[in-house]
């Protein structure tokens, strides 16, 4: 059997519906005149099946509903719109004027209004029943992949006085000049993110959220709780405020302590 | 400004589980999936003006979900199409019985795949897409995505062989 053939069968739609096109008129003909081949291909389709169920076979986590809720109705209420965020333009709709559309906007906004207002006091509620409770390598392992993908330079930094609700964390290297940025959605918080200054070419970030967390310590730890090849995550907890400090670079986890407040330098 | 309309609500409401699910089965672990499907909702009720129409919304969720999901892929861990040991011309493979695998078993293997490889075997399995929906929603050659597919269903079944006890020897 050649590649093409077994592709095209390989290929072949779970439902008979859609078999209709060029590689299904290739495969049907084959199957229907060997045998063996159909067998083969009927045990391979009893597991295509099987599989096509088990996929939706997931269970949901609880308060999920009301996590995306609230990070939804939070963006709504506080943020400006992600400048990135994008929906696929295949699926724009073209149909933006006309004379009701002001009218049907302002019954929209009213709304979205009133919904926004019950979004939040659900939030409120979760945050009260349901809030979510991580442990410190769970968070500095979602926090990890939020800082691989968080590109500082994009956004300008601020000198001002920070959010007093959001204060710099003890036990980190202090900057002579206090850089940060408010993020919107930091694991479906807000958050605030100090920029530190680089050392030895490796770049950190000392995150600030009000995020609860089961089990860890209130200064920062001596080695990251998580890392990868690039990013080391450290997570420690204090007066009810999660401190997350990100060092991004080679061999993170060697750097961490140079952020730290009694540093190991670097040889250079 | 927008705010949580009605509109997304209804979203969330109605597609909320499926997005999940599949963000699970295409990250593998409940912390990335989570995020994934924030991310979903939030780019959704951003742009939820783009949303032709209702009824196109799984779709729509779908599309966005995958962007964000190759978006991660990209920054957090490239990968480049890996040799799995796979050969098209290769006349004999162990299927596993379909009854032996499970929704674990499965996702240990799902795991395995390349994220491109999965990615396709997945809008086979979870949307049920044709390999031209694929190859159009992805915008890829149809030969690249009849490959992909073809290769990593195999790659699947041999995960899950290697996994389940009980299977059947099957040659072509």
């Amino acid at each position: 059997m050649s590649p093409e053939l077994r592709a095209a069968i390989e290929a072949l739609p779970l439902s008979a519906k859609g078999r209709t096109d060029p590689a299904s008129m290739e495969a049907v003909p084959a199957l229907a005149e060997d045998e063996r081949l159909r067998a083969s291909f009927e045990r391979i389709r009893d597991l295509d099946h099987r599989i096509a169920a088990l996929v939706h076979d997931v269970p949901l986590p609880d308060g999920l509903a009301g996590r995306v809720a609230a990070t939804v109705a939070s963006a709504s209420a506080r943020a400006p719109l992600a400048p990135n965020a994008s929906a696929p333009a295949s699926l724009v709709r073209s149909d933006h004027s006309g004379p009701n559309r002001s009218r049907r906007w302002w019954l929209a906004a009213g709304l979205g209004a009133i919904v926004a207002s019950i979004a939040l006091l659900a939030m409120t509620f979760t945050q009260w029943t349901a809030e979510p409770v991580w442990n410190a390598a769970q968070l500095a392992e979602a926090a990890a992949r939020f800082c691989l993908s968080d590109n500082a330079t994009d956004v300008e930094l601020r000198t001002d006085s920070p959010p007093t609700d959001y204060p710099f964390g003890r036990g980190v290297v202090s900057p002579s000049t206090v850089r940060w940025r408010l993020i919107r959605n930091f694991l479906g918080q807000t958050a605030v993110a100090y920029e530190l200054p680089s050392i030895g070419g490796h770049r950190a970030t000392l995150y600030v959220a009000r995020i609860n967390l089961s089990d860890t310590t209130d200064t920062p730890p001596q080695q990251p709780d998580f890392s990868t090849g690039r990013c080391a995550v450290a997570v420690w907890q204090r007066g009810g405020i999660a401190y997350l400090l990100a060092v991004i670079g080679d061999q993170p986890d060697s750097a961490y302590p140079w952020f730290l407040e009694r540093p190991t330098t670097p040889l250079t | 400004m927008a705010s949580p309309s009605a509109d997304t609500v209804k979203l969330v409401d109605r597609h909320l589980a499926e997005v999940y699910r599949y963000a699970f089965r295409l990250t593998g672990s409940q912390w990335d999936a989570e995020e994934l499907t924030q991310q979903t909702f939030l780019i959704a009720h951003q742009n939820y003006s783009q949303l032709r129409d209702f009824a196109s919304a799984r779709s729509w969720l779908f599309t966005i979900l995958r962007h964000c999901f190759l978006r991660s892929q990209g920054r957090w861990q490239p990968q480049r199409a890996a040799d799995m040991g796979v050969d098209l011309e290769q006349m004999a493979e162990e299927v596993p019985d379909a009854d032996a695998i499970d929704s674990e078993s499965l996702q240990t293997a799902l795991n395995k795949l390349p994220a491109e490889y999965r990615l396709v075997v997945l809008m086979y399995y979870f949307e049920q897409c044709s390999y031209r929906e694929i190859a159009e929603k992805l915008a890829l050659p149809i030969g690249t995505v009849m490959s992909r597919l073809a290769r990593g269903k195999a790659a699947l079944r041999k995960l899950l062989a290697d996994e389940s006890p009980a299977m059947v020897k099957v040659s072509h």
